[in-house]
């Protein structure tokens, strides 16, 4: 059931977006959709701006994702995965989260290859564990988030501590309580469920063997479109309602929703969700919330937009079971929450 | 049934060669007409860069992909591990529109600039140092780290007192100290407005110019409004706008998203419980926008 409801949503999302689109080509608000009347029309040239801006941004990173996961497929064997991975769940988590110092890449990009790696036989843990904590434990974030709060240093360490344990705390509690495969099934052949379209590329894991040695490059690059495509989608819904929500929500008015301890992280926490931006240029957002919020909520929003928001989650549901996206972002949401107030306590007394 | 299958296979493939190149093409039309930064800071259009010539690349396959779907090459066809043409033509169909249709839209509207009505809604910073002014409140006692080697007169270093963080500002602030005219540039504008509004005390009086667009809101009245630039970290979705209060302006109305080039004095004024800076009105120019609307961090700044 919760698959009908997603592709339910999915379909109203679409046409949702070709009658914005039309607005917006047309210039103009259909009558009986006065409350869009009072949106004037830079508004939504602004939802043009800010769409194709992070749609431009996240395309090379996404490219990169389906270029590198296509030849992962095609070039690497399921035994070498299976030999270099480490089996320990300790030292496994471990070795995940901090995998991001060398491997940066922007987490738009690292859905495609940590799906490629667990079809490999990666434990799906593990590469939990690598999409939460890369995108914030690498150089280019610590330097950003170094450089949008430069006269609080602790901020970025802080930044990189609370992301290591809450991927690490994700990635044990996954090891101890994922029993289910977190992909979603890939459609085998003689497939008769009709759920093709959320992923048409169901490949057998033998069928290398068809190859011929020559076409292997050519195949990956037809292989990355496939995987563009099925990524792509999300990517552009992703970012339309990014853009419409940023274009139409006022700062000022959300920051006025947030009271109390609790409140102010969730505050954060949501915004940092809605705003689907990159990890590289969020520290600078934080930064202008410096004087209006406390370092904590900040931390909260610093910490878990890297690791789930709008935009990312759209792209989660091409490759992971609903249901385990749901428990996946709730699980986070606590232990961030938990985490940043618990640090709020014990070291940034105010 | 033999044909059919290479038919929608042909068209699978040849649909997404054309939208693949087709969004490599609006990139390098972006490129051509100086607009890609419209949309994305300069230090990663590089990166965009390359993520056009990989699409065209992907695209080229597909289309020799399509010529031999087309030829009815069945062996390259069971090896495509997609299978794009399992079910109902309509959600293909959905699914390239997905695509088609925000491509077409970017193409055929005109690239455009955020202006205030965005940045009413981000919020506009008139308070450049805010993140650094917590910090300076608490000073610790014992003196500025090292200075650069250059003497600078005491009585200056005094005015300027500077931590590691805010060094290059405060050697920056003793460089403009004794103009009578400073100029807020488009290279250096967010170092120089910190700047500015770090040691406001001392440049109270001063002459300032500075370019921006006119944002104007129910807080501001008739009287007075905000000029500002949109400070992009790497792309426009990241934007923060940043502003300077102007005032004395009853004779002068201008409409908001008016490019100006402002001449005026510094000063202060309480703005929503915050003291920042002001400029009162001397001069206006009406500008054209500037080619490159947004401002980015100066990474030279501090080392001249």
């Amino acid at each position: 059931m919760p698959q009908s409801v997603y592709r339910w949503t999915l379909n109203l999302l679409t046409a949702g977006c070709l009658i914005f689109l039309y607005l917006i080509f047309t210039n103009r608000a259909v009558p009986s959709l006065s409350w869009l009347a009072a949106f004037q029309p830079e508004q939504w040239q602004s939802v043009k701006t800010v769409f194709v801006s992070i749609f431009l941004e996240a395309l090379p990173f996404i490219l990169l994702g389906v270029v590198v996961s296509s030849a992962l497929h095609l070039f690497v064997s399921d035994s070498l995965i299976r030999r270099i991975i480490p089996n320990h769940p300790i030292p496994g988590v471990l070795l995940a989260c901090l995998l991001g110092v060398l491997l940066p890449v922007c987490e738009c990009g690292m859905i495609p290859i940590v799906r490629g790696l667990i079809r490999k036989g990666m434990p799906a843990y593990l590469g939990i564990a690598y999409i939460l904590a890369a995108p914030i434990l690498n150089p280019v974030t610590y330097a950003a988030t170094y450089m949008a709060f430069r006269t609080q240093h602790e901020m970025a360490y802080y930044r990189m501590g609370l992301a290591f344990v809450v991927a690490a705390a994700v990635g044990w509690v996954l090891y101890l309580f994922l029993k289910r495969d977190p992909l979603k099934a890939e459609p085998p052949a003689h497939a008769h469920d009709g759920h093709h379209h959320d992923h048409h590329h169901g490949h057998s894991h033998d069928h290398e063997h068809h190859h011929r040695g020559g076409n292997k490059v050519l195949q990956m690059f037809t292989h990355a479109s496939d995987e563009f495509f099925e990524m792509g989608k999300y990517l552009v819904i992703g970012c339309f309602l990014t853009a419409v929500i940023q274009t139409f929500v006022s700062r000022g008015e959300l920051v006025s929703m947030g009271g109390g301890l609790i409140g102010s992280h969730l505050l954060m926490m949501g915004f940092a969700y809605i705003i689907s931006l990159c990890s590289t240029s969020d520290a600078f957002v934080a930064a202008s919330f410096a004087g209006t919020f406390s370092k904590g909520a900040l931390l909260s929003f610093l910490v878990l937009g890297p690791m789930v928001d709008f935009k990312n989650t759209l792209m989660m549901l091409a490759v992971f079971r609903t249901r385990f996206v749901a428990k996946l972002t709730v699980l986070i949401v606590v232990l961030v929450l938990a985490a940043s107030i618990l640090l709020e306590k014990l070291f940034l007394p105010s | 049934m033999l044909p059919s299958i290479n038919l929608r296979h042909t068209l699978h493939h040849l649909i997404r060669a054309l939208i693949l190149g087709g969004f490599a093409f609006y990139i390098i039309r972006l490129v051509q007409n100086d607009n890609l930064t419209l949309y994305i800071a300069p230090r990663m259009t590089i990166y965009v860069k390359l993520a056009a010539m990989g699409m065209y690349v992907i695209a080229a396959v597909q289309l020799y992909e399509a010529i031999r779907a087309w030829n009815g090459n069945r062996d390259e066809v069971s090896c495509d591990c997609a299978h794009p043409s399992s079910g109902p033509v309509w959600r293909s169909a959905g699914m390239y529109a997905l695509f088609v249709v925000p491509l077409l839209t970017a193409f055929v509207t005109p690239d455009t600039i955020i202006g205030s009505s965005m940045a009413g809604k981000k919020g506009i910073n008139l308070s450049a140092s805010s993140a650094f002014k917590q910090q300076v409140k608490e000073p610790s006692p014992s003196p500025a780290p090292a200075e650069p080697s250059t003497p600078a007169p005491t009585g200056l270093d005094a005015l300027f007192p500077a931590d590691q963080f805010s060094e290059s500002y405060a050697n920056y602030g003793k460089k403009i100290y004794g103009q009578q005219e400073i100029i807020v540039t488009e290279k250096s504008y967010m170092e120089i407005l910190t700047t500015l509004d770090m040691f406001l005390d001392h440049f109270v009086g001063k002459k300032l110019t500075i370019s921006g667009f006119v944002y104007r809101d129910e807080s501001t009245g008739s009287d007075r409004f905000i000029l500002g630039r949109f400070a992009v970290q790497c792309c426009t979705a990241d934007a923060l706008p940043y502003g300077v209060m102007v005032v004395g302006t009853e004779d002068a109305q201008y409409a908001k998203d008016t490019w100006l080039t402002i001449t005026g004095t510094l000063g202060k004024t309480t703005y929503n419980g915050r003291e920042i800076m002001n400029l009162k009105l001397e001069k206006a120019v009406k500008i054209k926008p500037a080619d490159d609307p947004y401002v980015y961090p100066d990474l030279d700044f501090g080392l001249n």
